[in-house]
């Protein structure tokens, strides 16, 4: 097990190294610089001179395989450099960030866990009545919704026309006690975990169902265990296999979905610095927060696996 | 029509005519009670036209639609960020209220050598900086060489990034301690509106902080930085030791939402009480909301079509001219972007002191015109490529109202086919000599025509700069020189009158709508006034 750790953990560096140079590309390829727009600030015209010594300055005067070069040796050293816009370094910009992306997606998960099992259990084991159709169509519904709009819609019903809930940000100005910042977190949460109960749901559904006619299940019905017993104990661990896989992935999905949930709600997470870091023009911001995503999720998929094996015994890797 | 559409629409001299109603309705109430002045009723007042409320206090959430990138004055590159560092930190002169002229802040007092080439300043004295440190000639000195002296210790995080733009000057000396003496390389007549860009700071905070200074700024005005949580607030706090007097607020929050349904949210259900540079879809969903009011202001934008002039459809002076009888401005003005901005007849607005008011006769809507001129040039219509961004405000409505100019332009016989592209992109795009026809804005505060005449059609702001039109006229040269350089204001005017001429018989751009100053308020915010000049001051107003 350590082994297939170790191993998986070695296989991170070149997807990683793809993931940087891709991104890294992408944004010096794509027209637009941050030395125009510094320039263009002052809304009076510049000369090539003035281009040029900003771009000394920013070191975009190299070649670019020279400035991947340096920015992936900094990274190696543990500098993810200074923003060309808030004149900052980015590390501790990052750590902030992730940390209030990350009570998000904390709580969008909590949010989906137990409404999309729930919601898959009871619909396979009503299945076929007006409750599964019931559940089907809110699933289908939950999918289909936008994250975008759904989040302006929550903003609107509670926060405007309500006012029970705040419409953004993360704390109120000068409160940031437990209750404010849940009741901050709660819309967001929401509009963010949708998506994810929805999907978990479906496949609750019908991973439920296919346990539910396994073999086992009618030899535990047959020994004439109450139904609640045979659910609880034979066929709910195994229906989480499939099921915790989903999530895994889901955790991927929350972190894009959060850059759209953040702009709407105003959370201060990584969604919405690497959004302005593009309209920007911010390469070291961009580049920074792409990579640091880029490792999460590949974690994330690696301690799923790892959860994967204790959850199913039969599940060995060599 | 609602309140707010009605205020827009009416002309500057009206809106002084309801202020002035309200100045005698004051008068009326009892004291202690809030004199109704509709905000936007004031907008073009001014300072003796407006009517201040007798009140303080409070806790005023503004959204300047950013986080701030930085709040070192010397750093900042957003008109967002701008707006913060305005109340912590001054020059030595500023815009007196409601207008574009210079009266004092940090100095007293000012002369000009008989030569041009220097100016004297006399200081405040006993201005003390926030942090308790005394502001005198050395911190004038200091923000100068932190900015332009590239062997001052701090000039690295301090540089102005663009010092061409501040090439006449050449140094600054300290005659005694409040006392300070710019010298100039050649002479500029409009030294005294650039020297309020130069923001003082305190040199010792700067030398504490370094490169934290952005963090934790230090400046001399109204009111005192307190805590910035990064990506949601910053908190600023009444200075009492203010040399203008106490200022009215106790605290100044600003705060950044980037969304305008979230915008909109916020500013409804009370979170925030000053929204700065609203849509005109905002200000719809604002009108007959009772509790907000759209305060808005002139400005010295342009929003303009510019034509390549070496593209060999537009070289034909006949086309271009077409172009400007072909578009449908109040259209695009009363429907697109309902009375947010006003129809432009020439490049300055009307706003400017030298604006010329013969511009208004050179066009008007007149499609019949277009098409006659089209034929005289023997026109071929061939697909003009028409470049229009995508999600930059400056711009307003671009692709509402490409669409409503593409439809114009069809209509007497010319084709184009737009190309959309996201605003930095399409900013590279239209400076590449293929580009045939843009839409364009040049966002600046109705003080010097210069920054406008210089930044987007002149010889030295020809691609990489903004001069889209590739036009380039050597009578107008000489008069930019003359308007930046000649000391004899007749013949300055007389210049700027001139080049708005030039401009229109030449037609290089067509000139479509000079945006307002927009900002949501709501009613329990007093004495909030949209400045000419695009900022605003908060040393009077009160949330209450």
């Amino acid at each position: 097990m350590t082994r297939y750790i170790l191993r998986r953990i070695v296989q991170m560096i070149p997807v990683l190294l793809l993931t940087t140079i891709f991104v890294f590309s992408m944004l010096h390829l794509a027209p637009g610089d941050p030395i125009s727009l510094i320039l263009n600030a002052k809304n009076r015209p510049y000369t090539q001179e003035d281009f040029d010594r900003v771009a000394q300055q920013l070191g975009m005067d190299k070649s670019l395989p020279m400035q991947y070069l340096t920015w992936i040796g900094n990274i190696f050293q543990g500098d993810f450099g200074t923003s060309i816009f808030m004149r900052r370094p980015i590390g501790p910009i990052l750590v902030d960030r992730m940390e209030a992306t990350a009570v998000l997606a904390l709580g969008a998960l909590i949010f989906a866990l137990p409404i999309g099992i729930g919601g898959g259990i009871l619909s396979a084991l009503w299945r076929g009545s007006i409750w599964d159709k019931l559940i089907n169509a809110v699933i289908v519904a939950g999918i289909a919704f936008p994250t975008f709009a759904l989040g302006l819609f929550l903003i609107v019903l509670f926060g405007v026309q309500w006012q029970v809930l705040p419409v953004g940000g993360m704390t109120s100005f000068g409160d940031g006690s437990l209750l404010d910042r849940a009741q901050h977190l709660i819309l967001p949460a929401i509009s963010l975990g949708v998506g994810p109960a929805a999907i978990i749901a479906r496949l609750t559904r019908s991973s439920m169902l296919e346990v539910l006619s396994q073999d086992y299940i009618r030899t535990a019905r047959a020994k004439g265990l109450a139904s609640g017993v045979v659910v609880r104990r034979h066929a709910f661990r195994n229906v989480l296999v499939p099921v915790l896989t989903v999530v895994g992935l889901q955790v991927g999905f929350l972190l894009g979905g959060a850059v759209l949930v953040e702009i709407v709600f105003s959370w201060p997470g990584m969604g919405e610095l690497i959004v302005s870091g593009i309209q920007q023009r911010d390469f070291p911001v961009v580049q920074a927060g792409v990579l640091v995503i880029a490792v999460i999720f590949i974690l994330i998929n690696l301690l799923v696996d790892v959860i994967y094996a204790v959850v199913d015994p039969r599940v060995r890797y060599a | 029509m609602t309140e707010t559409t009605q205020i827009l629409a009416t002309t500057a001299l009206d809106r002084r005519h309801l202020v002035k109603g309200a100045a005698i309705g004051s008068g009326a109430l009892v004291a202690g009670m809030p004199a109704v002045v509709h905000p936007a009723a004031a907008q073009d007042a001014t300072p003796t036209d407006r009517v201040l409320e007798e009140g303080s206090g409070g806790t005023l959430v503004v959204d300047i639609n950013l986080d701030p990138e930085t709040l070192d004055t010397h750093q900042t590159l957003t008109a967002a960020t701008s707006n913060v560092t305005a109340q912590i930190f001054e020059g030595l002169v500023r815009a007196k209220p409601g207008t574009v002229e210079v009266e004092p802040a940090l100095a007293t007092a000012w002369e000009q050598a008989a030569d041009g080439l220097s100016w004297t300043f006399t200081l405040r004295e006993g201005v003390t900086f926030h942090d308790g440190t005394p502001f005198n000639a050395a911190a004038v000195k200091f923000a100068y060489d932190r900015q332009f002296d590239a062997t001052n210790e701090f000039y690295p995080l301090g540089q102005w990034t663009l010092p061409s733009s501040f090439d006449f000057l050449a140094g600054t000396e300290v005659v005694d301690d409040y006392t300070v003496r710019f010298t100039l390389s050649k002479t500029f007549n409009k030294f005294l509106y650039r020297i309020g860009d130069l923001t003082i700071v305190s040199p010792d905070a700067v030398a504490k902080e370094r490169e934290n200074f952005g963090e934790n700024p230090v400046g001399t005005g109204p009111y005192r930085f307190q805590q910035w949580d990064k990506g949601q607030q910053v908190v600023l706090i009444r200075n009492e030791s203010w040399w203008g007097g106490t200022p009215t607020l106790d605290q100044v929050v600003f705060r950044g939402i980037i969304e305008p349904g979230a915008r909109t949210a916020a500013l409804v259900a009370g979170d925030v009480q000053i929204a700065v540079q609203i849509s005109a879809e905002m200000v719809q969903q604002l009108q007959g909301n009772d509790a907000y009011s759209v305060v808005s202001g002139p400005t010295g934008s342009l929003w303009f079509l510019a034509m390549n002039v070496e593209f060999p459809a537009f070289s034909d002076l006949r086309v271009r001219q077409a172009m400007n009888y072909a578009i449908d401005k109040e259209t695009i003005v009363s429907a697109v972007l309902t009375d947010t901005a006003d129809i432009a007849d020439g490049p300055l607005s009307p706003a400017f002191a030298v604006y010329n008011p013969t511009v208004e006769e050179f066009f008007s809507y007149d499609p019949e015109k277009a098409k006659a001129l089209l034929a005289e040039a023997g026109y071929k219509d061939s697909e003009i490529i028409f470049r229009v961004p995508i999600g930059d405000p400056n711009m307003l409505a671009a692709e509402e109202m490409g669409t409503v100019i593409q439809d114009n332009l069809r209509a007497v016989g010319i084709t184009t086919t737009i190309q959309s592209a996201e605003a930095v992109t399409w900013m590279d795009e239209i400076r590449s000599p293929d580009n045939q026809l843009t839409e364009m804005s040049w966002n600046i505060a109705p003080i010097l025509p210069d920054d406008m005449f210089n930044g987007i059609l002149s010889r030295a702001s020809l691609p990489p700069g903004f001069n889209t039109s590739y036009w380039v006229d050597d009578e107008y040269e000489d008069l930019l020189a003359i308007g930046r350089t000649s000391l004899n204001e007749e013949e300055v005017a007389a210049a700027y009158m001139r080049m708005q001429e030039i401009v229109m018989e030449q037609v290089p751009i067509v000139p479509v709508c000079h945006r307002r100053s927009l900002y949501g308020v709501s009613k329990t915010v007093h004495n909030f006034f949209a400045e000419p000049t695009g900022a605003f001051y908060l040393y009077n107003v009160w949330v209450g």
